[in-house]
């Protein structure tokens, strides 16, 4: 019972971080119908810098400068490369992020290395006792930090004139420019809403209990994508649930693994596809998704 | 003053040209009305002026302007910001987003006195608009989301609108409700471009008409000389007085050929 709440707990945590990378996903999408697959490397780009600088500046300006250069990246994506592309489809936009992707990530690997490098947070490994549940506290940290960020965010996409124009761009672009909203603005805040939240995710992906930022951190993003995908690409509320789906899927299934062995080592990495591709079974556009809605 | 006039617009969709050689002009504080069948090009020219052809991966030659400033190759947003807001074809309300939202959509580009004023404008137009401002746009009728449609326009304050068949299957008493408001935004001074299948209306709102055939301007003229113009009235208006024998006449030969 111990280990279920623990696993519970830290699959909560570690679904909310993916529910953050999921979220800046589908913002991207809803803004501009580009399904990016450079978010990983976004993602990498802000942990680097937050790791790189921490030593210097100390962790809080480290992990300012890094939301702040991720969310720049992104918005240099848009503004530099998917807004002069000029192609017919947003497949080919898609495919032209996967290069983007392979571009920022093969060079931000070259500069880390074989390195482990340590992002400097202060709750280091520090544990909490609750009753016999034993849980770290950089995952209440990033299980609360999330929680307002993600609140922060559906507050600002429904009340606020960003969200409002965000929303009707993303229903109708055409009629959204008719009514004098700026698509170029709305496709770049977008970008950097996601870059910003990215770095953020990449932070709690790299603290206690993992290692810290290596070369492979943005493997652990791609768990992502199945997070934004199983709820639906075109729903805030879909990213949440699919984080959180993915998150205590996976700790579930790593921490029971020894009951599992049948399934192999390591199915905690592959369940959250398994889970993906069971959901896209029943219901293809998501758990929260849009069906494609034919106009009358 | 503030007159709207294109000269010599040619469109093209890839090799398919849509326009050519189009000239009309909205003076201030007036209606037009441009008339025509599907296809015509109604549509292809209200997108030159708002600066939406390139959704359709369309291309425009010639020159549009509003007063001095020139509408021609402005994004849809910069000819907003101009004073020109159109409503399009079919309504395209944010089904998804509240009534009130919408307008709220419709007013970004203004500061937030501005909008608050100008929707309590629309809902003085409107009232079933107050009424029904938490409810989804979707769930409106066609009349409410015409309404919809047009107070969402009219938040931008604009000094000249387009309208794309505005009363396009609405029950004729709400179409008349629609024409009514209408001539109630352009007695306050808005200019209207009226681009309309339904001849009859359109000519009775407008001052000044132009009749587009495959993509040029065939007929143009006053309201009413246009209402008296044998052509239109056979062709569009459906009354074909002395003509009509002639035309079973022609007819008659094919059918029994």
């Amino acid at each position: 019972m111990i280990t279920f709440l623990e696993l519970l707990v830290n699959g909560i945590s570690i679904g909310a971080v993916y529910a953050l990378i999921a979220l800046g996903f589908v913002v991207i999408f809803k803004a501009t119908e580009v399904v990016n697959f450079a978010h990983a490397s976004l993602l990498l780009a802000g942990g680097y810098l937050v790791a790189r600088l921490h030593p210097y500046v100390g962790f809080w300006a480290a992990l300012l400068i890094g939301i702040a250069a991720a969310a720049v990246i992104g918005a240099l994506i848009e503004f530099l490369i998917i807004r002069r592309a000029n192609v017919a489809s947003h497949s080919v936009l898609a495919i032209v992020t996967i290069g983007v992707d392979i571009v920022l990530t093969t060079e931000l690997t070259r500069q880390i290395g074989t390195e482990v490098l340590a992002v400097g947070d202060p709750w280091a490994d520090s544990v909490v006792r609750i009753g016999g549940v034993t849980i770290a506290e950089t995952r209440i940290v990033a299980l609360v930090t999330a929680t307002l960020l993600i609140s922060a965010f559906l507050l600002a996409f429904k009340y606020t004139g960003w969200g409002v124009a965000m929303r009707a761009t993303a229903e109708d672009a055409e009629t959204a420019a008719l009514m004098g909203i700026r698509l170029g603005r709305v496709s770049l805040s977008a970008w950097a809403v996601a870059g910003g939240l990215a770095a953020v995710a990449a932070v709690f992906l790299c603290v206690f209990p993992t290692p810290g930022l290596d070369r492979s951190t943005s493997l652990a993003a791609i768990k992502a994508f199945p997070a934004a995908i199983l709820g639906g690409l075109d729903s805030t509320t879909g990213a949440l649930v699919g984080g959180l789906v993915v998150g205590v899927t996976e700790a579930m299934m790593s921490g029971y693994q020894n009951d599992l062995a049948f399934l192999g080592r390591g199915i905690g990495d592959v369940a959250p596809f398994l889970v993906m591709i069971v959901i896209l079974l029943i219901r293809p556009a998501g758990l929260f998704g849009t069906k494609e809605l034919a106009r009358v | 003053m503030t007159d709207l006039t294109v000269s010599d617009l040619a469109v093209n969709y890839g090799p398919v040209r849509a326009l050519s050689g189009l000239s009309l002009r909205v003076p201030a504080g007036s209606i037009v009305a441009v008339l025509g069948a599907n296809g015509a090009g109604k549509t292809t020219l209200l997108r030159a002026v708002s600066g939406t052809l390139r959704f359709h991966r369309g291309l425009a030659r010639g020159m549009i302007t509003f007063g001095e400033a020139r509408l021609s190759g402005l994004s849809a947003a910069a000819v907003v910001g101009r004073g020109i807001v159109q409503v399009p074809e079919g309504r395209r309300v944010f089904a998804r987003m509240t009534v009130e939202e919408n307008l709220r959509a419709g007013g970004l580009g203004r500061s937030r006195k501005d909008a608050h004023r100008a929707r309590d404008q629309v809902h003085e137009l409107f009232p079933v608009l107050r009424e029904r401002a938490g409810q989804r746009a979707g769930l409106l009728s066609g009349g409410e989301q015409q309404m919809l449609a047009i107070g969402r326009a009219l938040m931008a304050d604009p000094a000249a609108l387009l309208l794309d068949e505005p009363t396009l299957g609405l029950a004729p008493l709400v179409a008349a409700r629609i024409v009514e408001t209408i001539k109630e935004i352009n007695a306050r001074g808005t200019s209207v471009l009226l681009v309309e299948q339904n001849v009859a209306m359109a000519l009775s709102l407008a001052s000044y008409a132009y009749v587009l055939e495959v993509g040029e301007v065939a007929l143009e003229g006053t309201a009413a000389e246009l209402a008296a113009s044998d052509e239109v009235r056979r062709r569009y208006l459906g009354i074909a007085d002395a003509v009509e024998g002639q035309l079973v006449a022609r007819t008659l030969p094919r059918w029994s050929a």
